[in-house]
Parts: structure tokens; C-alpha cells; sequence
């Protein structure tokens, strides 16, 4: 079923188009949210959410990519999911080491939040400049928030390689947003 | 600017990247394995439609008409009526504060296919009960709190093989449509949307007589690139199982193997065929 379908399903409040959804992308958000978590559970219960949460908001929103709309959705609600996870201490800790790793380029000044929109748009501009390989490490590291050890695996790699091309990453990022005026 | 607001501004970059990102992670596997003469990853998505209690309706081979740039699986009676019984329990499990999400856990395909009572595809790949950690949400229908739009299965991993032990067998879903509307009695399902033409290139029967259907799509883009399907069983209870390959030589190595796991599968039929 094509995303038109599907989409127009949601607009008649027909709930065949959450089984049509998690037909057509559902092993594909199951994935996103468990690379995240780590946890079958939280994984799929964080997709179901997804849909609620897509249910919800479809209308009034009709998404142009349905899949990068949810994929996005799913992406934020696992990130949610293990925020609150790791307030409880479990959960893989990969967020917190993600974070400490940002921090060496982007430490937190207790500034106000950086324009949303502005960022975003820097970010695009800074991963098109990036080698095929060393964006799709940064992806996997900072968008599915992948352990370095699955990155390696997965893409054929020693573990130092990809340590390395993310750090070398992180470098040319603090370099381009000290350029562009953020507080570093 | 705080680490946190980068984590969340990457949310919003633009989705081909992340599409890119993960073509270019396959190659990059594609080319960790080239050395490799096993199969390459798969991902089998199980599909369980129809009733035990369907009398005919189960042996039917798979329906699947390649239709342009897909291949298209015609499914009678893709509903399950889930027992009362049944039913009550998953309604009585709900918790509310989980958004009414019922967590049910089951330790055996056994106990899940007793669960519901249905018949269930499994595998002696799969017939490990210790290895097995299998678990489905149900979702209730909130406004209407009528019984749920979907039950589904998380992924299930496995290996064979000494030499392609990284390599999982299968990761895929489960998905049932339980009985939430009764004059749904025809449904299809297209698999591998893709920029090339579909096409059926085998129909067999395995040596323990179940009917199989290969299909495959060459991609327009690059002739080398194809993907190739494989349907097992009965328009009821029916493996699909994908496969990307990336040249010629693997594409006819990947067929072999598809033959070689259908052989190994098993259905578990209900007691009354």
C-alpha cells in the first residue's frame, strides 16, 4: 500500500491504517527504537506509541515521507523513553555516553536552547560536507544512537576506526559551529 | 547550547541522509562479507493470516503476481477471531498507565500459538524453547476500547552456521489484524517496492511437500542489484522471507540457500488438516 493510501486511511479515522503502517514500515521502526534502547519491550511499545502518537496528529498533519515522519517520531520517543531509563539507572547508558561525547565539542554553558531551526539547517549543511563513510558512523552514532562496537561490526570496521572517525567528526563539527556563532 | 539540543536537532535533518547512511552501511557489510560463501543477511517477516478453523482455506498455495515494480501476495480471510476467553484475559492485563498497552510473555512458541489458538509457522531452526524470548503488545483501541487493531512480534534472532554466525537468519515481525472489522475477507500485500520490474522466477514444492514461490526485482537503477523473495507455505500460514543481493554470482548463491532454508522449515499444522 502506498503512503497516499495509507496516509488517507489515518484521514478517515480507519484504524487499518495502523496495521497498513506497521506493515509496510514496522519492522523498520522496530529497529530504529531497539538500535536506541536496547530493550524488546521499550522497543515496541515505543513503536505502538508511535502509532498513537501518529493517529494523533494525522490529521491534521499529511506528511509528504510518511516513513521519515514516524521514523522521526520513533526516534524521539526512544530517546524520551531512555532519558527516563537512564533517570532510573537502566538501560544500555549509551545516551549518557553519547552526551559526554558531545560535550567535549558543545560543552553546556546553561545557555538558553539554540535555535531549533537554525541548528538543524548547520547540521544538514555539515553532514553533506562529510564523506560517505564518516556520515553515515556519525548517523549511526548520533541518529540511531548505536554502541561503537555494533558501528564497527555492522560496517566492517575495527573499533579505533570508527572511535577515530568520530572524533576526527566531532572536531570538524566544533570547528564549523564556533564559525557559525554558537556559544562552544 | 547543550549536548542534548544537537541530539535533538539532529531529528530534523533531511531524511535522505539517513536513507543513505543506510544503503552506504550495506555496502559497507557487503563488503566485510565478500569473502564469505553463506548466505548474507536476511530478514524473513512471518505473516500469519486465516483461521485454523478455515477448512480449505490453508492449503492453497501462496498467491503472489508480480504487478509492475512488486510482487503482491493475494490473502483470503486475513483475520483472526481471537477466543473470548482470549480476549478478556488481554483486556484484563492492560495497563493503564503503559497508554493500555498489555504485555503478554511467552516462553515457547507453544505456549503462544496454545495462546491463541491458531496455527503457528515455526521452524526447527527456531526450536530452541531456552533461546526463545518471544512477547507480543496488544493495543486496545482507546476511544472505542474494543479489541485491538494489531498484535505483533518482536524480532527474533538466530544463527547457523560456524561461518556466518554474525549473520542473523531472520529479523522480522510478526503481524496479525485481529477481528476488529468482520467484512474484511480480502486483503494483499506488496512486498519490495522497489525502482525495478517484479517477476516470478520459481514455483516448487520442498521435499516435505510445501509449496514455495521465488520471486525477485532487479533494480533499474544498477542490473547487478536484485532483490529476491521467497513465500513458503499457505496463503494462511506463510514465511516471507527477503533478501538483497548485489551481483550475479551471489544473486544465483542466495537462490540456492533460499532452498536450502525452505527445506529446513517446518509448519506446524493444526490438528485437523
Amino acid at each position: 500500500m502506498t503512503d497516499e493510501k495509507i496516509i488517507e486511511l489515518f484521514w478517515q479515522r480507519s484504524e487499518t491504517a495502523i496495521t497498513e503502517t506497521d506493515r509496510v514500515y514496522g519492522r523498520y521502526f522496530r529497529s530504529v527504537a531497539y538500535g536506541i534502547l536496547w530493550n524488546h519491550e521499550d522497543a515496541e511499545e515505543t513503536v505502538n506509541d508511535t502509532y498513537l502518537k501518529a493517529w494523533n496528529v494525522i490529521p491534521p498533519e499529511r506528511p509528504e515521507h510518511l516513513k521519515a515522519f514516524l521514523a522521526r517520531i520513533t526516534r524521539q520517543l526512544s530517546i524520551n523513553r531512555l532519558e527516563r531509563n537512564t533517570a532510573k539507572k537502566r538501560g544500555a547508558g549509551q545516551y549518557e555516553l553519547i552526551l559526554d561525547e558531545l560535550a567535549e565539542c558543545i560543552p553546556d554553558t546553561g545557555e538558553d536552547t539554540a535555535n531549533r531551526t537554525a541548528l538543524h539547517d548547520m547540521l544538514n549543511r555539515f553532514l553533506r560536507s562529510l564523506s560517505s563513510d564518516s556520515r553515515t558512523v556519525f548517523i549511526r552514532r548520533y541518529w540511531h544512537i548505536q554502541p561503537v562496537a555494533v558501528i564497527a561490526k555492522d560496517c566492517g570496521m575495527s573499533e579505533s576506526k570508527v572511535k577515530s572517525m568520530l572524533m576526527r567528526t566531532r572536531n570538524k563539527l566544533k570547528k564549523q559551529l564556533k564559525e557559525e556563532g554558537y556559544s562552544i | 547550547m547543550k549536548p542534548e539540543d544537537l541530539i535533538n536537532a539532529l531529528n530534523d535533518i533531511d531524511y535522505s541522509m539517513i536513507e543513505e547512511a543506510e544503503e552506504n552501511q550495506k555496502i559497507l557489510a557487503l563488503k566485510l562479507r565478500e569473502k564469505k560463501t553463506v548466505l548474507l543477511a536476511a530478514i524473513l517477516a512471518l505473516f500469519l493470516c486465516g483461521t485454523a478453523a478455515t477448512a480449505g482455506l490453508l492449503w492453497i498455495k501462496p498467491d503472489v503476481r508480480p504487478e509492475g515494480n512488486s510482487l503482491t501476495v493475494y490473502m483470503r480471510e486475513g483475520y483472526i477471531e481471537l477466543p473470548e476467553d482470549k480476549i478478556q484475559t488481554i483486556l484484563d492485563t492492560r495497563i493503564p498507565e503503559r497508554n493500555n498497552n498489555c504485555i503478554l510473555t511467552f516462553d515457547t512458541f507453544a505456549e503462544w500459538q496454545e495462546f491463541l489458538d491458531i496455527p503457528l509457522v515455526t521452524s526447527e531452526l527456531l526450536d530452541t524453547p531456552q533461546n526463545i524470548n518471544t512477547f507480543f503488545t496488544v493495543k486496545a483501541a482507546e476511544e472505542k476500547l474494543k479489541l485491538m487493531s494489531m498484535l505483533s512480534l518482536t524480532t527474533v534472532e538466530r544463527f547457523f552456521g560456524e561461518e556466518c554466525s554474525d549473520v542473523p537468519l531472520w529479523s522480522g515481525s510478526i503481524t496479525i489484524t485481529a477481528a476488529v472489522s468482520a467484512d474484511a475477507v480480502e486483503r494483499e500485500d506488496s512486498a519490495g517496492v522497489t525502482d525495478g520490474k517484479a517477476e516470478i522466477i520459481e514455483e516448487y514444492t520442498t521435499s516435505s511437500g510445501i509449496p514455495c514461490v521465488i520471486g525477485k526485482i532487479v533494480s533499474e537503477k544498477n542490473a547487478q542489484n536484485s532483490d529476491l523473495f521467497l513465500y513458503y507455505g499457505y496463503e494462511s500460514v506463510m514465511y516471507q522471507l527477503w533478501v538483497d543481493t548485489y551481483s550475479p554470482e551471489e544473486e544465483a548463491m542466495i537462490l540456492e540457500d533460499l532452498k536450502v532454508i525452505a527445506d529446513t522449515l517446518q509448519i506446524v499444522y493444526p490438528a485437523e488438516k
